[in-house]
């Protein structure tokens, strides 16, 4: 994908533009919210990363400035201001998504292709990831053929690891998706659910698909 | 700025004071000046009247001894006496029953008096006289004799206009000297005030703990200061609060950030291999984590706790919320060999913010599951109850009074009660009432042996989020035997 990357702090842009441009994604990095909006409306990005306070335009400025030029780029919004009514002053203004700082890198890909998705096709119906197969209309998971029974919780855990197979998915973002839940407590709640759906996908089969990826998450990857 | 402002409030009071004071001093000594004229007068009045009667008296027995009979010898008397009262203009006049003059005496003022026509005595004012008259009959029927004695008014005139002469003066002292007495009561009534508010504006926010003076006469100021020094006190206690909270935020931020630095330093100190920067690099990020999650934490309860900006609130199924926080943590506490029993009622509407709710419920999940052995139960039930009884919470700060706002719409809908029940490892008694201090962590010795410990601020941000919901949270617990958790909150009408 084409970025834009929006951000005056010096090592969160640094580090911003590594690991995208390391993800594969073509990325262009600029400080100033005046040469974001310039760029972004001759440049045709695929999606802008915006930080909401920038030394000279706030964040929200440059989208709405964006969408008054007529541009459809999809802006996702990076910002330390977590209160609710920040998040829908950012959405209102035209931003697709919205992220506080300090954010997990893997979250930000997964939304990354979450909003590309969202441009580009529509959800199928059955979701294929080297043997495994989940069919969300019969709620039917099959690995190699074989019928694999699993619990509601454990069906959409796999669901949401199958559709951002080959990423880090968080545990944060697990929750979210499973519970609605921004939980962060002491009791590991997701870890549980992992290790029984890993017994259920993995168990008989040579080769582990659900990964834990040690201080970020986990990720389902084949091959 | 508002100093200027209060001298200027202070000054119109007293310029209030002294004016009702002038006025009062004013009207009083002007009705006690035309009172005492009015008596004076009357009283005058009074005597002059008593001696023309006794006069007449004296005349009528005169007469009776004298007339007409010897009519010049009693006219003489008359004459003699008239010129021994000249000076009061005393005069005395004779008249037939048609009311023409038969004698008078020889200063008597021109004829003009009552016609007279029946039997008896008269008394009034005629022509500046005062005039007693009196008629008899005579010896032939139908026929009458008046005798009319007269007595200038002038006299008392000129008393009285000296007694108004000495009156205004009177009054013009009073008046001239009320505005200074005005002014001096005003002072003394206001000099107290001005203190207190001079010493009320010198407060200063780190200096609460100062209170203002009492004078020890338990009067309304008094009174006032004593109130004054209740909320100061009040005050003192939440700013010290505050600043705990802020140096201990602070000193638990410092821990992880302790961690970080000193990992960072030793794996600088010489090369290492990839797996070892690898290692070094996930410790990293879990450090980084719970620093997060620290931070999260603090933002959550000032979020909670700002009464600036209260958090937007929707109509929701709590029951919902408890069966998501049940689902939720039922996989880990059968891991660890623990039984979570749920009695959840099919509904119960709360006007809540969802986020905050939700992080109540998985707070105390969390910790009973947390603080359970193997092999323990985990009671987690929510029912509706008639009232929220037992609502002594030993947390009731200002913040309580800041926050406890119960739900306006709420009323009549009751209350639903949710309870987090677990045959833990329990609180000793005396640990009890300061869960819910922020930071605060029961024996950190049990913790490390029952897993990680928290963060020590899940229990203050449950309760902040129920005050601010106009609930109440209890908790009671024994050492050894498990704890029980009480968040009550009122319900919704659908």
């Amino acid at each position: 994908m084409m970025l834009l990357v929006v951000e005056d702090d010096p090592g969160l842009g640094k580090s911003l533009t590594q690991g995208l441009t390391e993800a594969g994604h073509d990325c262009t990095w600029v400080r100033s919210g005046a040469d974001g909006l310039r760029l972004a409306a001759t440049r045709p990005f695929d999606v802008v990363l915006l930080d909401l306070m920038l030394p000279d335009l706030a964040g929200l400025e440059v989208v709405r400035g964006l969408r008054a030029a007529g541009s459809r780029t999809a802006v996702i919004m990076l910002t330390a201001l977590g209160a609710v009514e920040d998040r829908v002053a950012g959405l209102e203004a035209g931003a697709d998504d919205y992220m506080v700082k300090p954010f997990a890198f893997a979250e930000l890909l997964a939304r990354l292709t979450a909003v590309g998705r969202r441009a580009l096709t529509r959800p199928s119906s059955a979701v294929t990831v080297g043997p495994l197969r989940l069919d969300l209309t019969n709620r039917r998971v099959t690995r190699e053929e074989r019928d694999i029974d699993l619990t509601p919780t454990e069906f959409s855990l796999l669901e949401f690891l199958m559709r951002y197979a080959g990423q880090v998915v968080t545990r944060k973002m697990l929750c979210e998706h499973l519970w609605d839940a921004d939980w962060e407590g002491v009791t590991n709640v997701i870890e549980v659910h992992i290790n029984r759906l890993r017994s259920k996908v993995d168990k008989g089969f040579a080769e582990p698909l659900i990964q834990t990826v040690r201080g970020r998450g986990y990720a389902l990857r084949t091959g | 700025m508002r100093s200027g402002l209060v001298s200027r409030l202070a000054g119109s009071f007293r310029l209030r004071l002294i004016m009702w004071n002038a006025l009062g001093v004013a009207v009083v000594g002007l009705a006690t000046t035309i009172a005492l004229r009015f008596l004076v007068s009357a009283a005058l009045l009074a005597d002059l009247d008593a001696v023309l009667k006794q006069d007449a008296q004296e005349i009528l027995l005169d007469m009776q001894a004298k007339y007409p009979e010897q009519a010049q010898a009693f006219f003489g008397d008359m004459e003699r006496k008239a010129q021994a009262h000249e000076l009061f203009g005393w005069y005395v006049r004779l008249i037939d029953h048609r009311g023409r003059q038969i004698w008078a005496n020889s200063n008597s003022p021109p004829q003009s008096a009552w016609t007279p026509n029946e039997v008896g005595m008269r008394i009034g004012d005629k022509n500046g006289y005062r005039v007693v008259q009196f008629s008899f009959p005579q010896a032939d029927p139908g026929q009458l004799t008046t005798v009319r004695i007269g007595s200038s008014l002038g006299p008392m005139e000129r008393a009285m206009s000296r007694f108004d002469r000495v009156a205004f003066l009177i009054s013009l002292a009073v008046l001239s000297v009320s505005p200074a007495i005005g002014y001096w009561l005003g002072n003394s009534m206001i000099r107290p005030l001005t203190d207190l508010t001079r010493r009320a504006d010198e407060l200063q926010p780190h200096r609460l703990a100062t209170p203002l003076p009492l004078r020890g006469v338990g009067d309304e100021l008094d009174q006032l200061s004593q109130t004054i020094n209740r909320l100061l006190e009040r005050l003192a206690r939440y700013v010290n609060e505050r600043q705990d909270y802020l140096s201990n935020a602070a000193h638990e931020l410092r821990t992880p950030l302790a961690a970080l630095r000193s990992t960072i330093e030793v794996t600088l100190d010489r090369d290492r291999s990839a797996a070892e920067y690898q290692e070094v690099l996930v410790r990293l990020m879990e450090e980084c984590e719970s620093l997060e999650s620290l931070i999260r934490q603090l933002l959550l309860l000032a979020e909670s706790e700002s009464p600036r900006h209260p958090v937007a609130r929707a109509t929701l199924d709590w029951c919902a919320v408890a069966r998501t926080a049940a689902a939720m943590f039922e996989a880990a506490a059968e891991v660890k060999g623990v039984r979570l029993e749920t009695d959840i009622a099919p509904q119960l509407l709360v006007k809540a913010n969802a986020p905050h709710l939700r992080q109540v419920v998985n707070n105390l999940l969390d910790n009973a599951v947390k603080y359970t052995p193997a092999g323990g139960r985990v009671g987690l039930s929510l029912r509706p109850i008639a009232t929220p009884a037992g609502s002594s919470d030993p947390q009731s700060g200002i913040g309580r009074e800041v926050q406890d706002k119960p739900a306006q719409d709420s009323h009549g809908s009751g209350w639903g009660e949710l309870t987090v029940q677990d045959t833990g490892i329990g609180i000793d008694g005396p640990d009890v009432p300061r869960v819910f201090e922020r930071f605060f962590r029961a024996d950190r010795a049990r913790q490390k042996e029952s897993g990680p410990g928290g963060s020590g601020l899940g229990l203050s941000i449950c309760q902040a989020i129920v005050l601010a919901h106009g609930g109440t949270i209890e908790l009671r617990s024994r050492l050894g035997e498990g704890t029980t958790v009480a968040v009550r909150l009122p319900l919704s009408v659908s």
